[in-house]
């Protein structure tokens, strides 16, 4: 066997070996990022929590209720089955309920920790007014500001009140002034409620 | 905003045409078309944003960019709306569409070709005494009906009765060739 032939062999050998053993880290890589559970570490845990926040005057600005809360290392928490519930003069005006909620969760400004609020799964908002009538959206995801009380979302939202049926994709809205702004892709129906009545009867 | 009875100048050679037409639409055709029953349900969609607010005790709906509105038999599109409605019934007011033109489709029981329309701005709502479904088509007003067509600043029009109820000058209309004319 000639020189260079045997040197071409050992050439081919080597890269042959370093390209399957490059091709097995990577998989040993990607295998270990696989089997990473996504653990989350707390480091509080409470149930029946019933949190009320008041603002500069005194008065009860919203309230937070949750079955069971987990307060993770990062200073944000978990809430399973939240309730928010917003108050005005000391009246509830608008509440939302979730499956579950992350306190803190999409700021990094410990100022603004307790004012970010994201609900997911089944995300409901109640609104009754004066007249005795409910405004409900409901949506898969929402953000809440609790402190400038506006939520947003780019989630398909659905709101129903007593007359209009309403789908929306992404929201934007400011619980003081009563505004909701549906970004695109809207689609509604009214019915008057004296039909709803008379199809009921 | 004011209306008053057509008022046609006296050397207009469309005048007995239009006066005819008017009157034929009021006593041959009431009734005709595919009524849009009051209080009958509306649905709408529209490809941009869609806002509610609160607003003398009302609650406004304003939604824009490729607006489409249907009743019944009754369609119509333009680039943006509003709905009203009151807050202690939730009934809904009234709706304006503004568009470039606003268009106007009523599906006709009596003739295949249905009621068509167009015009800068269009309101509609209940008749507060006869329930009647009111078209206002206000700015370059045109509409064409089976009987007739016409021309207008401004139509008030009936759906259910395919009458023209008032109209603003200048006005231009003409028959359809089915009454004879």
């Amino acid at each position: 066997m000639n020189k260079p032939f045997t040197y071409l062999t050992i050439i081919g050998v080597v890269g042959v070996l370093f390209y399957f053993s490059l091709d097995l880290t990577q998989t040993g890589a990607q295998t270990g990022e696989d089997s990473a559970a996504p653990e989350l570490a707390f480091d509080g845990y409470s149930e029946g929590i019933n949190t009320v926040f008041y603002n500069g005057n005194g008065d009860v600005d919203y309230t937070l209720r949750a079955n069971r809360q987990f307060h993770l290392k990062d200073q944000s928490a978990l809430l399973e089955e939240p309730l928010v519930r917003f108050f005005e003069n000391g009246v509830s005006t608008w509440s939302i309920v979730a499956e579950s909620g992350l306190i803190g969760g999409n700021t990094e400004d410990p100022a603004r920790l307790m004012e970010s609020i994201r609900l997911s799964g089944d995300v409901e908002v109640h609104r009754l007014d004066d007249h005795g009538y409910y405004t409900v959206l409901s949506t898969q995801l929402l953000d809440i500001d609790t402190n400038r009380e506006i939520m947003e979302t780019q989630d398909t939202v659905h709101m129903v009140t007593a007359s209009i049926t309403h789908a929306g994709q992404g929201m934007f809205a400011d619980l003081n002034r009563d505004e909701i702004h549906f970004h695109s892709d809207n689609s509604g129906h009214y019915e008057s409620q004296g039909n709803y009545a008379a199809s009921e009867q | 905003m004011s209306h008053r009875e057509i008022m046609l100048p006296p050397n207009n050679s469309n005048a007995p045409n239009l006066l005819y037409s008017i009157f034929s639409a009021m006593v041959l055709f009431p009734g005709m078309l595919m009524a849009a029953q009051s209080q009958s349900p509306v649905n709408w969609s529209a490809d941009g944003e869609l806002l509610v607010t609160i607003e003398n005790n009302l609650r406004i709906l304003r939604m824009q960019d490729n607006v489409r509105i249907s009743q019944d038999g009754i369609d119509i599109s333009g680039n943006s709306a509003i709905f009203e409605y009151t807050l202690d019934t939730q009934e809904l007011l009234r709706v304006t569409v503004l568009g470039t033109p606003v268009r106007y489709t009523q599906a006709s029981e009596s003739s295949a070709e249905p009621v068509t329309g167009n015009s800068d701005t269009l309101i509609f709502y209940d008749d507060e005494f006869t329930e009647d479904t009111i078209v206002e088509m206000i700015g370059n007003a045109f509409i064409k009906s089976p009987s007739s067509t016409m021309n207008c600043a401004s139509i008030i029009y009936v759906t259910e009765r395919d009458l023209i109820r008032e109209a603003v000058g200048p006005c231009q209309g003409a028959l359809a060739p089915q009454n004879g004319m």
